[in-house]
C-alpha cells in the first residue's frame, strides 16, 4: 500500500514535468540551428562510444554528453546517459544529480531509472531513499522472467541495509592523503608494503609509464609500479617508476609483497587470463618476474595474492571454477603452501565458505602478524561494491567471522586493495575523494581502535579524623588492544669493524618446539633486514655470515603483547682473538645450572663454530645481576658456565680448547647505578636480565 | 615542626577523650588537678618540685618543668603524677624519645596504669608503626577494658592495615560502649564498604549522618559508595545533602561531579569541577576531572589546558599526563601524546605504557 502510494505521488509528480523535458530535435531550436547541430553531433558521438559491450567508453562519451547537455539541460537522455557514465567513473557520486535530472524530465525514459535512482541515493549513503527507489524497481520485475534482475535488487536493498546500521558507529579513524611525492593526477591505487610501512609500492598510469602507451579501452596510461621510502624518517621520497624488469610497455601492476621487502608479487594480463609473477630483489635490483607454479596460476584469472609473515604460505584470489558450485567466475581466496623438498607451491586449499561468500572476494592481504587477514568481497555485509573485511585464524585453525571494517573505511563504492602495516595502527588504501590530486589516490588510515577514555578521580575521608583525603580514582579503562600482537624486529647487518653492510643469514627458531621455523637473509647491498614475530613465541634469532661469529638475539613475544618495533644494528665479529659474543638462546632454570632443553640449538650453532674452527679456543663466562648474594652468583655462574663446556665436551671438543669461568655480578652490561635511574619496572628487569648471560670468548685460533 | 603539629593534634585527641577540655586548658587542669589529688603521702619536697613543674610547664619553659618533675621524682620515686608530667613534658619538647622512654618506665613501675600504653600508641602511629601501634593499645585494652578510644584507635591502625575484620570488630565494640558516637559509624561503615559489605556500610553511614547532623563526612562516603555501585541517582542525592550541610566541602562538589561525569552528564559535571576550583584554587585532581569532561564534549583543546593545570599543581599526577597525551592525539600532536604517555607510565599508569606502544612512540619520538 505504501508503495503504491509512494507511485502515485512520484507519477504525479513526473507528469508534472514531462512538458519541461526538451529533446533534441532540431524544431526546438530553431533559433540557433548551428549550435544545436554541434550537440547533437556530440550526444551521436558519446551515443556510438556507448555502444561497444562488455566496455561501453564511458569517460571518453561523458565529454561529450557534458557539452551536449551544456547546450541542451533538458533532454533526458543526455541526463541519463551522463549518470551512467558517472556510475562507471571514480565519481561515482555525481550520478545521482543526472540521474534525478532524467526522471524529472520523463520519468517512463527508462524502465530502470528507479534502480539506478537507487543506485545514486546507494552511493550518497541515503539510504532510505536509496531502498524506496530499489523497491519500486523490484515492483516492477516479473520475479519469474527475470529472476537474476530480482536477486540483484534484493542484494541492493540488503546493502542499504547493512549501510545504514555500520554508519551508525563509525570507527575512529584518520585518512589522510599519502601527498604529492606519491599522488598525482593520474591513478594510484593497489599499494604493497613492507611489514613496518618503510617503504612503499604501487600501480599508477601516468605519462611516463613504460613505452607510454594508452589503454584504449578506458583512456588511461597503461599501469606500472613506482615506489617510494619513507627511511630517513623526514616523510615519503618522491614516488619514482621502478622501471624494467618489472615494468614492461604493457599494464605491469603491484599485487604483494613479502615484509621485509625482498620479493614482490606482480599482475600479469597474460592475454586475458591474469596471472601472478614473482620478482626477486638483490639490492636495488629486481628480478625478471616468474610465473608462478600452475598451483596456483590456473588458466583462470588470479589478481590478488600475498604471502604469510614466513614465506610459506600463499594466499591468492582465482577465479577457478569450484567442482560443485556453479559460477566460475565466482573469485575466491585460496592458500598454497609451499613445499620445501619439491621446492614448489602445492596443496591448494579454498578457504572456508564463512570466508568465500557467494559472491566476488579480492585484494586479499596478510597482516604480518600471520593470523589476521583483510580482504575484499561484495559479500557478507558489504554496504556496496567491494567492502574491507577482517578474518583472525584461531589457535584451533578455524577463522573468525569476517568483520565488517566499517565505515568511514568502507563505503558504498569499491573499497579494495586495504594494506595494514605491521603496529596494527597504520593502514592504506585508495580513494577517491574530492579533495584528491585527481583521480584514485593513496590515502593513509589511521586506525585509533577503540575510543580511549579519560581518567577522572575523586577523594574521599573514609576515616572520619584522617588527616589526609583517599583518593579514589576511576578505575583504569579496559585496554582495547587495538594494535598488533606481534614484534618487528629490525636493522642493518655489518662487519664489526669496517662498518660494510653483509648478507648475513637469520634462521628464526621456536625456542619452546627448538625447531627453525624461518630464515631469512639481509640484504646484501644495505645489510637491511626485517623480521616479523608474531605474538605467542619465545624466538630464538641467530645471525650467521660466513667467517663471522654468529650473533644470536632472544625474543619473548607474549600472545597478547603489544605491538613493538625493535631495531638493532647487528654487527658482525669476525672469528678473531680477543672476540666476544653473549650467547641469548641458552637457558637455565631459576638459580640452578642445569641447561633447558630450549637451549640445544644455540649450543649446537656453537659446537658447528667450533668444528668449522678446529683450532679455536675459547673461554666460556657465566655472569648474574646483582641480586642475591655475591658468593652465591659467584658460583652459580661459574657452575653455569661449566655446564655449557661439559655440554661441548659430550659434543665430541676437545676438553683443552675449552675454558670456563664464573664472574657473578662483577661484569654488568648495566651497572645497578645505571638501573637505579631506570623509572619503570620492566626497565629495571630488562636490565637485570641482559646482565643474566653467558658469554664466550675467543682466547686464541 | 609538622610532628609537633601532628603530636598536638593526637594529644588533643586522646585527652578529647577523657575530659571535655580544650587542648590548652586540658593540659593546665591535668597537671593542677594532678597535685592536689596526690598531695597526701608526697613528700612536701617533692610536691614543691612538681608544683614548680607545673608553673615552668605552663609557661612553656619546658626544660625547666622536666629538671622540676625529675627532681619530685627524685625526692618521691613513686610519685606517679611527676613522672607522667615528665613524659608529657618531653612530647610538648619534640623529644619523642626521652617521652617514649619514660612513658615505657611508668607503664612498667604502675602496673595498672594503661594511658601510658596508649600514648606510646599515638607516638609509634607517628613514626608510622602501625603495628607496634597495634601493639600498644592491645597492651592499653588489657589493662582497661571498656575504654572506647582504645578500641577506637586500634580500629583505625587495622583499617590502615586494611585488616578490616578486626577492624570492624574494634569499631563495633566502641558502638556497643558508646552507639551515639558518628565517627566510628562512618569509620566502620568505610570498613565494611572496603571489605565489600555495601548493605551494612550504607546503614553504618546513614546512622553517622543521622548522630551528627552538622558533618556531610557520612553523606560524601556515602554517595561515593553509590557512584562506585553505578547508582549515579543516588549518589548524587548524598552529595546533594552533602553539600546542603557544607557549602564549601569542595570534595564533595569534586565527587558529586564525578558522579554526574559517570552518568554522561557532562555539562553539570563541568559546573561542579568549576566549582571545586572556586572553593580550593590548588586543587588538582578538578583540573584534571574538567579535561575529563573536555574530552567526552571533544574539545580537546581545552583537555589539554586543563590537563597542563592540573600538571602544575602536582607535577606527579600520572592521569593528568593520561588525559593530556589523549588531547594531544586527537589533535594530531602524536609526538607530544607519546611523551605525556611515556611520563604517565613513569608514574604508574599501565594503561598509558600500552598505549605509548601500540602508537609506535618509540619511532614517533627517535624520529623527531
Amino acid at each position: 500500500m505504501k508503495t503504491i502510494i509512494l507511485i502515485l505521488i512520484l507519477s504525479v509528480f513526473s507528469i508534472s514535468l514531462i512538458a519541461q523535458e526538451v529533446t533534441f530535435d532540431k524544431k526546438n531550436f530553431k533559433d540557433n540551428k548551428k549550435e544545436f547541430k554541434e550537440a547533437e553531433s556530440q550526444m551521436e558521438t558519446a551515443d556510438e562510444l556507448m555502444l561497444p559491450q562488455p566496455f561501453p567508453r564511458y569517460s571518453q562519451a561523458l565529454g561529450y554528453y557534458l557539452e551536449a547537455q551544456a547546450f541542451n539541460p533538458k533532454s533526458a537522455h543526455v541526463n541519463y546517459q551522463i549518470g551512467m557514465c558517472y556510475l562507471n567513473a571514480p565519481q561515482k557520486f555525481k550520478a545521482l544529480e543526472y540521474f534525478q535530472n532524467a526522471f524529472a524530465l520523463n520519468a517512463d525514459l527508462n524502465a530502470d531509472i528507479h534502480y539506478f535512482l537507487g543506485r545514486g541515493y546507494h552511493l550518497k549513503m541515503e539510504w532510505d531513499k536509496a531502498i524506496t527507489h530499489y523497491e519500486l524497481h523490484k515492483s516492477r520485475i516479473d520475479s519469474k522472467k527475470e529472476l537474476e534482475a530480482l536477486m540483484d535488487v534484493n542484494k541492493r536493498i540488503f546493502e542499504c541495509q547493512s549501510g545504514k546500521e555500520l554508519v551508525k558507529t563509525p570507527v575512529r579513524v584518520w585518512i589522510d592523503n599519502m601527498g604529492k611525492e606519491i599522488n598525482s593526477e593520474y591513478p594510484e591505487y593497489g599499494m604493497v608494503l613492507t611489514a613496518n610501512a618503510s617503504e612503499i609500492f604501487f600501480t599508477s598510469r601516468r605519462p611516463n609509464t613504460t613505452g607510454g602507451f594508452r589503454d584504449e579501452f578506458i583512456d588511461a596510461y597503461f599501469e606500472d609500479v613506482y615506489s617510494s621510502n619513507s627511511f630517513t624518517k623526514k616523510g615519503w621520497t618522491s614516488a619514482v617508476n621502478i622501471g624494467s624488469p618489472i615494468n614492461t610497455e604493457r599494464h605491469d601492476a603491484a599485487v604483494a609483497m613479502n615484509p621485509d621487502g625482498s620479493k614482490m608479487i606482480v599482475y600479469i594480463d597474460d592475454k586475458g587470463d591474469g596471472n601472478l609473477y614473482e620478482s626477486v630483489r638483490k639490492g636495488n635490483l629486481w628480478s625478471k618476474p616468474k610465473k608462478f607454479d600452475n598451483a596456483i596460476c590456473s588458466p583462470y584469472h588470479e589478481a590478488s595474492a600475498w604471502y604469510s609473515p614466513d614465506g610459506k604460505q600463499l594466499y591468492f584470489v582465482s577465479e577457478r571454477p569450484l567442482e560443485k558450485r556453479g559460477d566460475p567466475k565466482d573469485r575466491d581466496i585460496y592458500i598454497a603452501s609451499w613445499n620445501e623438498e619439491k621446492e614448489e607451491w602445492g596443496n591448494v586449499e579454498r578457504l572456508p565458505e564463512t570466508i568465500n561468500s557467494i559472491y566476488n572476494e579480492d585484494g586479499i592481504f596478510v597482516h604480518p602478524d600471520g593470523k589476521t587477514i583483510y580482504f575484499s568481497s561484495k559479500g557478507h555485509n558489504s554496504m556496496g561494491g567491494y567492502d574491507v573485511f577482517k578474518v583472525v585464524k584461531q589457535e584451533d585453525g578455524t577463522w573468525t567471522k569476517p568483520e565488517n571494517l566499517g565505515y568511514p573505511i568502507n563505503t558504498p563504492d569499491d573499497d579494495v586493495f586495504f594494506v595494514v602495516a605491521a603496529n596494527g595502527r597504520d593502514a592504506y588504501m585508495t580513494s577517491f575523494r574530492e579533495d584528491g590530486f585527481g583521480d584514485k589516490d593513496l590515502y593513509k588510515v589511521t586506525l585509533l581502535g577503540a575510543k580511549k577514555n579519560p581518567i577522572l578521580s575523586g577523594e574521599d575521608m573514609l576515616l572520619a579524623n584522617a588527616t589526609v583525603a583517599i583518593r579514589a580514582v576511576q578505575i583504569e579503562p579496559k585496554i582495547e588492544v587495538s594494535g598488533s600482537q606481534l614484534m618487528i624486529l629490525k636493522g642493518i647487518v655489518r662487519d664489526d669493524e669496517t662498518k660494510k653492510p653483509l648478507l648475513a643469514s637469520i634462521e628464526l627458531v621456536d625456542n619452546e618446539t627448538n625447531q627453525v621455523i624461518a630464515e631469512f637473509t639481509s640484504d646484501s647491498e644495505s645489510g637491511r633486514y626485517l623480521v616479523s614475530l608474531p605474538g605467542g613465541k619465545n624466538y630464538g634469532i641467530a645471525v650467521k655470515a660466513k667467517d663471522y661469529l654468529f650473533h644470536s638475539e632472544n625474543f619473548d613475544v607474549k600472545q597478547d603483547a603489544s605491538y613493538k618495533e625493535v631495531e638493532i644494528k647487528i654487527d658482525l665479529k669476525k672469528v678473531d682473538v680477543g672476540k666476544s659474543i653473549v650467547l641469548k638462546n641458552i637457558f637455565f632454570d631459576l638459580s640452578k645450572f642445569s641447561l633447558r632443553n630450549e637451549s640445544e640449538i644455540e649450543l649446537n650453532r656453537l659446537t658447528q663454530l667450533l668444528n668449522e674452527n678446529p683450532s679455536l679456543r675459547i673461554e666460556i663466562s657465566g655472569h648474574t645481576d646483582s641480586r642475591g648474594s655475591a658468593a652465591f652468583n659467584k658460583e652459580l655462574s661459574k657452575n653455569r658456565a661449566k655446564a655449557v663446556v661439559d655440554y661441548l665436551i659430550n659434543k665430541g671438543i676437545q676438553k683443552d680448547r675449552l675454558v670456563f669461568a664464573g664472574y657473578g655480578m662483577e661484569k654488568p652490561i648495566k651497572t645497578d647505578a645505571e638501573i637505579a635511574k631506570m623509572s619503570r619496572k620492566t626497565d629495571k628487569e630488562a636490565a637485570h636480565q641482559q646482565n643474566r648471560r653467558t658469554e664466550f670468548k675467543v682466547l686464541s685460533k | 615542626m609538622k610532628i609537633l603539629q601532628t603530636w598536638m593534634l593526637l594529644f588533643c585527641c586522646s585527652f578529647f577523650w577523657l575530659t571535655s577540655y580544650s587542648q590548652e586548658d586540658s593540659l593546665k587542669v591535668i597537671v593542677a588537678n594532678n597535685v592536689e589529688t596526690d598531695s597526701t603521702g608526697i613528700d612536701p619536697e617533692a610536691q614543691e618540685a612538681y608544683n614548680e613543674g607545673t608553673t615552668a610547664f605552663e609557661n612553656k619553659d619546658y626544660s625547666k618543668a622536666a629538671t622540676d618533675f625529675k627532681r619530685a621524682i627524685e625526692i618521691s620515686p613513686d610519685f606517679i603524677k611527676a613522672h607522667s608530667n615528665l613524659a608529657y613534658t618531653y612530647l610538648a619538647d619534640n623529644k619523642l624519645d626521652l617521652a617514649t622512654k619514660q612513658f615505657l618506665h611508668i607503664s612498667s613501675i604502675d602496673e595498672t596504669a594503661h594511658l601510658p600504653f596508649f600514648e606510646l600508641g599515638t607516638l609509634a602511629e607517628l613514626n608510622d608503626s602501625i603495628e607496634l601501634a597495634i601493639s600498644y593499645y592491645s597492651k592499653a585494652i588489657e589493662r582497661m577494658t571498656n575504654e572506647k578510644t582504645y578500641y577506637y584507635q586500634r580500629g583505625i591502625q587495622y583499617f590502615k592495615l586494611q585488616q578490616f575484620e578486626n577492624a570492624i570488630t574494634d569499631f563495633s565494640k566502641v558502638i556497643s560502649i558508646d552507639n551515639k558516637f558518628a565517627d566510628v559509624h562512618n569509620d566502620r561503615g568505610s570498613a565494611y564498604k572496603l571489605s565489600g559489605n555495601m548493605t551494612n556500610a550504607i546503614a553504618d553511614y546513614n546512622k553517622a549522618a543521622d548522630l551528627d547532623k552538622k558533618s556531610g563526612l557520612a553523606y560524601n562516603n556515602l554517595g561515593s559508595l553509590y557512584r562506585e555501585q553505578k547508582e549515579y541517582d543516588r549518589a548524587i542525592t548524598a552529595y546533594d545533602k552533602a553539600i546542603l550541610i557544607d557549602q564549601n566541602n569542595f570534595l564533595a562538589w569534586n565527587n558529586r561531579g564525578f558522579a554526574k561525569f559517570e552518568k554522561g552528564n557532562y555539562k553539570e559535571a563541568l559546573t561542579d569541577f568549576k566549582k571545586v576550583i572556586l572553593l580550593k584554587p590548588d586543587y588538582a585532581i578538578a583540573y584534571n576531572n574538567i579535561a575529563g569532561v573536555y574530552m567526552e564534549m571533544e574539545d580537546y583543546q581545552n583537555v589539554i589546558v586543563s590537563s597542563t593545570k592540573a600538571i602544575e599543581k602536582d607535577n606527579d599526577f600520572g592521569a593528568a599526563y593520561y588525559n593530556r597525551a589523549i588531547g594531544n592525539e586527537m589533535l594530531r600532536n602524536e609526538v607530544a601524546a607519546c611523551h605525556d604517555w611515556n611520563k604517565a607510565a613513569d608514574l604508574g599508569i599501565r594503561i598509558a605504557e600500552e598505549y605509548y606502544t601500540t602508537n609506535s612512540c618509540g619511532n614517533l619520538i627517535e624520529g623527531k
